[in-house]
C-alpha cells in the first residue's frame, strides 16, 4: 500500500536572499525523512536549482512572487513538489544542455536530473500554475 | 559572502567565503572579472565556501574563459567538499585545474 505523508509545506517569496533559509529547511526535512548526509545535501542542490530556475525564468527575477514547496515521503520515495504562478513553462524551450561544453549557463536542469530519479513538469488543471515534481527513490 | 584578495607568487588569490548562491554570485562575478583586468594569473580559493550553486559555478566558468582569452592562468585552490560535489555534478571538476594548496603549484 502506498502511504504518502506530507512532511513540509512552505511558501517563500521569490527572493534570492531567502534561498539560504529554504536550503536549511530542505536539508533538515530530507534528513528527517531518512536521507543520509550526502543524499540530503544533493536534495538541497536540486531544490535550490529548481527555485533558481523559477525565480529567473518563471518570475523574471521579480522577488515579490511566491514559490510553494511541499515535501512528501511516500514509502521509499521523497517527493518535492514546487508550485509557482509565473510565466507558463514553454516545454519546447526546456533544452537539454550538453555538459561536455564548457559554458556558464544552463547547468541547473542537468544537475537536477543527475541527482533526482524523476523530474516532471506540468501545469495545474486551471492552467494558472506551473508544477515541478522532483522524485528521489531511496535505494 | 565575503572575500579577500591577496597577491602570492605572481598570483592574484581571491578567497571566497560563505555561500555563493544566486543572491551573491553577481558580487563574486564582479570581483573575479575586475581582478582579471589586472592581467595577473588567478587562483580562486574555495576552501571556506560552504555552498555554491550553478550561478556561482557560472562565475568560475566565465572567469576561466576570460583568463583563457587573456592567456593568464586560472585555477581553483583548496576546493571544499561541497563545492567539489557541485563541480562534479556540472562535470567541471576535470576542466579546472584544482590545487590543494599554493605549494602544489
Amino acid at each position: 500500500m502506498v502511504e504518502s505523508k506530507k512532511i513540509i509545506e512552505m511558501k517563500i517569496a521569490s527572493d534570492p536572499a531567502l534561498l539560504s533559509m529554504m536550503r536549511c529547511v530542505v536539508l533538515h526535512s530530507s534528513k528527517n525523512a531518512g536521507c543520509d548526509n550526502e543524499m540530503a545535501e544533493n536534495m538541497v542542490i536540486a531544490v535550490n536549482e529548481a527555485c533558481m530556475n523559477i525565480i529567473r525564468h518563471a518570475y523574471n527575477n521579480d522577488s515579490n512572487k511566491s514559490i510553494a514547496i511541499n515535501v512528501f515521503k511516500e514509502n521509499n520515495k521523497l517527493i518535492f513538489k514546487l508550485i509557482d504562478n509565473g510565466n507558463p513553462i514553454d516545454f519546447s524551450k526546456i533544452k537539454k544542455r550538453n555538459l561536455d561544453e564548457v559554458k556558464p549557463g544552463g547547468l541547473g536542469l542537468p544537475m537536477i536530473e543527475t541527482i533526482m530519479d524523476k523530474v516532471e513538469f506540468s501545469t495545474s488543471p486551471d492552467g494558472k500554475e506551473n508544477v515541478l515534481e522532483l522524485i528521489k527513490i531511496k535505494h | 559572502m565575503e572575500y579577500k584578495i591577496n597577491k602570492n607568487g605572481g598570483y592574484s588569490v581571491i578567497e571566497l567565503e560563505g555561500e555563493i548562491d544566486l543572491y551573491c554570485s553577481p558580487d563574486a562575478r564582479k570581483v573575479i572579472l575586475k581582478e582579471l583586468k589586472n592581467g595577473d594569473d588567478m587562483l580562486i580559493d574555495l576552501s571556506k565556501v560552504s555552498y555554491i550553486d550553478s550561478s556561482g559555478i557560472a562565475c568560475l566558468v566565465e572567469g576561466y574563459q576570460v583568463a583563457n582569452e587573456k592567456k593568464v592562468k586560472f585555477a581553483l585552490l583548496g576546493v571544499s567538499q561541497n563545492a567539489l560535489n557541485v563541480l562534479k555534478l556540472a562535470r567541471l571538476d576535470n576542466v579546472f585545474k584544482i590545487y590543494n594548496s599554493i605549494d602544489e603549484i
